[in-house]
């Protein structure tokens, strides 16, 4: 049994990888560098900081880095329960899995051992950064250093667990569920509503004062944290061995963890065949019916623009596509929200605002900056155009027997980001102008800025994703989250923007060239650097495809 | 139509999937292409299309190069390939507005000629539905709806009947048939030698990525010095255990 595991967990290991990638080993190197630099870097000394700073704030208490790992482990079950489902009922092989004499017990545990491996590593990152942070402001021992990275291999079990139990008595048990479509469905609303509370409840916190909800969490007066002491434990024994230094913590916390693996097995060893079975006869989409009548276009299109329509009709009505690339965006808004209703009574934001308004130089410049930015990581982070080769799968070849030119088509791919990009920057653009009460002309300004960049990362997500598009992948989802192009778009865009941005505040602060002038030096780069981004796209993209 | 000339192609400068292969196919022919798994079939259509591109040789098509002009050789080849899972969040008739939009399709011909080949492949009543939901064999009939819609000279299908019903099968086989007699060409790769048999005029058959055979179905028992009431299968058997040829 076990050897059949180890193979299952190799194989389904092996079917996710990017096909190709030993081919372009050192092409995924240099990008996986950069990448290392450009996000999980940042992010992890973020975490980093955080923890130091609430370990710092609280004198060295535990219930400071408890209270982040709830939060990483509360991620890891929002984020992570879409991919059980889709891991556990929706893989593509299944079909040729099933019918093999291996039992469903073992199938679940190479699963559950495959996601594990795949989806938490940078939850692992993020846990282990916060631990270096801890120790940091706390100070700790040889022994601690090696719970740590314990803790940071062993903490995601429990959420996933939780995670796979919720899927597999779901399917196991309610028969509305056990359709692929509806699962897809409810992913997509399950996301939005968490965003949406999580907005609104950090919306609420705007007479919250942060000293105070420090001492508070300090206290472990916290209702939050106490709800989440009791619904993961691990996490409270974890911080608390830590702080107390304490090792006969690490025994409920192994036990638990044991326990939760084995109540998991129970579970789906009762009902995961049921469930599996269930989908087995139930899954498929109906494919909904756009229109009763049969309605013939009145108008013929170019080939362009019929590309166009067909880039726009995929996104809207997949729903992992729709959910990760178009709703994504508005996470946005619901940030801007977040930070106008913390600081919309703050002195200090009503000065800048007013400092701003009043003309200042170096606000005018904060501004421009954060315009830049925000179109970098919106185009970016909505993955439209680093995954829009992907996004082709196995029929990509159709893209290269059309009588369309390579040009064309990946004009229309950037195109497509550009207009949905570009449609929700200037729609925040619109808000923000209204909020701060920018005027018309500099509105018009820092839309183009925008654009701008929009149209640079645009041309560039796609570049990118003709070097190595993922064809191959089972689930739409899985076109997303298991290109590594997504991830590099990301990095790269934040690096880039980033040093530029760096190079024009130098020659800003330490030149006396006035700031009209470097907006206008700014603008003209921006355009210099789009054409020869779209060119370079459009010329080395082709060949990309050719050779693909 | 096709001239298919000294074409070669190495995947990762290291498989050789076709070695040197040449043949043409002509006006009012139906030609089957046959060839055991991995012989490179699927490697020439795909080159033959401009899916691919060969390491050497040349492709034209209608006398237009491929490599050279691949738009207009493209606009003269109707292509069914060998999975017909595409776009299948697009309705039927999406799916086919979109063909017809690429390949220039005019509005006055397109209504009949969708409806036209809707109504003798029996999907009418699915155009309106996303191909999400369609069933291998209805998919596979759109791909070849889709194919056709443009009207194009020149046929090229890659194992065109995988997934028809027999009505439809029959029906396709028919319309390639008319097509040759209107003075038009049809290449199709297939594994089912009773089809070739009984509906080409010159079969090619390759292994190895190397041509084995061109020619019609009747000098090819005497090629072999063999009995001439031997099946094509037969003789297919022993070409590919022949290691002489």
């Amino acid at each position: 049994m076990m050897k059949v595991y180890r193979r299952l967990v190799r194989i389904f290991l092996l079917s996710g990888d990017m096909e190709g990638a030993e081919q372009k080993k050192s092409f995924y190197i240099i990008f996986g560098i950069v990448s290392l630099l450009g996000i999980l870097l940042p992010c992890c000394v973020l975490v980093g900081a955080i923890a130091y700073a609430l370990t710092l704030g609280m004198a060295g208490d535990g219930n400071g880095i408890i209270f982040l790992l709830h939060f990483v482990s509360l991620f890891a079950i929002i984020f992570g329960i879409g991919v059980i489902f889709n891991v556990f009922y929706f893989a593509g092989d299944i079909p040729h899995i099933l019918p093999l004499p291996i039992s469903p017990t073992t199938i679940i545990a190479a699963r559950f051992t495959t996601a594990y491996l795949t989806e938490s590593a940078m939850e692992m990152l993020l846990l282990l950064s916060a631990m270096i942070g801890f120790f940091l402001a706390a100070g700790g021992n040889w022994w601690t250093y090696f719970a740590a990275l314990l803790g940071s291999l062993t903490l995601p079990i429990v959420p996933l667990c939780y995670g796979a139990i919720v899927c597999i008595v779901l399917m196991g048990c309610a028969k509305w569920i056990r359709n692929k479509s509806v699962v897809r469905r409810l992913s997509v609303v399950f996301n939005l509503v968490i965003v949406a509370i999580a907005v609104l409840g950090l919306g609420m916190l705007k007479d919250l004062q942060l000293e105070r909800i420090v001492e508070q969490l300090r206290l472990g007066e916290v209702r939050f944290v106490q709800v989440l002491n009791g619904v993961f434990p691990t996490n409270y024994w974890f911080g608390r061995m830590l702080s107390d230094k304490n090792p006969r913590l690490l025994i409920p916390y192994i036990v638990f963890q044991l326990l939760v693996l084995g109540v998991f097995m129970l579970v789906a060893k009762l009902l995961y065949a049921r469930g599996l079975m269930a989908v087995g006869v139930e899954n498929g989409e109906s494919g909904s019916l756009q229109s009763k009548a049969l309605r013939y276009a009145q108008k013929s299109r170019r080939p362009w623009a019929a590309c166009m329509q067909k880039e726009f009709r995929v996104l809207m009505r997949t729903p992992p596509f729709f959910l990760n690339c178009i709703a994504v965006n508005l996470l946005w808004p619901g940030l801007g929200y977040v930070i106008a209703a913390l600081q919309s009574d703050s002195a200090v934001f009503k000065r800048y605002i007013q400092l701003y308004r009043d003309g200042n130089e170096a606000m005018q410049w904060i501004m421009t900056l954060l315009v830049l930015g925000i179109s970098v990581l919106l185009t970016a982070s909505n993955s439209i155009a680093s995954s829009s080769i992907t996004r082709e799968g196995k029929h990509f070849y159709v893209m290269k027997y059309l009588p369309v030119s390579y040009k064309v088509q990946l004009h229309v791919k950037a195109l497509t980001s550009i207009l949905i990009s570009g449609g929700f920057a200037l729609l925040y653009l619109v808000i923000a102008a209204c909020f701060i009460q920018i005027r018309i002309t500099v509105l018009f300004y820092y839309a183009l800025l925008a654009l701008q960049q929009i149209v640079f990362i645009s041309y560039f997500g796609v570049l990118l994703d003709t070097i190595g598009p993922k064809l191959v992948w089972e689930d739409e989802i899985n076109a997303l989250r298991a290109n590594r192009n997504v991830f590099f778009n990301m990095a790269y865009a934040m690096l880039i923007t980033a040093v530029f941005l760096f190079v024009l505040f130098c020659l800003y602060r330490y030149t006396r060239l006035p700031l009209a002038f470097i907006q206008l030096l700014l603008f003209l780069i921006l355009i210099a650097a789009d054409l020869w981004m779209m060119r370079t796209c459009t010329e080395r993209g082709a060949r990309n495809l050719q050779e693909l | 139509m096709i001239s298919f000339q000294h074409i070669s192609k190495t995947y990762q400068g290291k498989v050789k999937a076709v070695d040197d292969v040449s043949f043409e196919v002509h006006p009012g022919e139906i030609v089957g292409f046959i060839g055991p798994n991995g012989s490179g079939k699927t490697t020439s259509l795909k080159i033959m299309t401009g899916i691919l591109q060969p390491d050497a040789g040349s492709v034209s098509i209608g006398g237009i190069d491929m490599l050279k002009y691949p738009m207009q050789a493209k606009r003269a080849i109707g292509y069914i390939s060998d999975s017909p899972d595409q776009f299948l969040r697009l309705t039927g008739i999406e799916y086919l507005e979109f063909i017809s939009d690429v390949y220039g399709v005019p509005l006055k011909h397109r209504k009949s000629r969708i409806e036209d080949l809707a109504e003798k492949f029996g999907l009418t009543d699915a155009l309106p539905r996303q191909m999400v939901g369609y069933s291998h064999g209805m998919r596979q009939k759109m791909m070849v709806v889709g194919a056709l819609v443009h009207d194009p000279d020149i046929w090229i299908l890659d194992e065109p009947m995988t997934g028809l019903d027999p009505e439809s099968a029959f029906l396709l086989k028919q319309m390639m048939r008319e097509h040759a007699d209107k003075g038009h060409a049809v290449l199709f790769s297939t594994h089912v030698l009773e089809v070739a048999e009984k509906l080409c005029d010159r079969v090619v058959i390759i292994r190895y990525g190397k041509l084995l055979y061109d020619g019609t179905l009747e000098q090819l028992p005497e090629r072999r010095r063999a009995d001439a009431d031997k099946s094509l299968e037969e003789i297919f058997l022993e070409l590919m255990n022949d290691e002489g040829l």
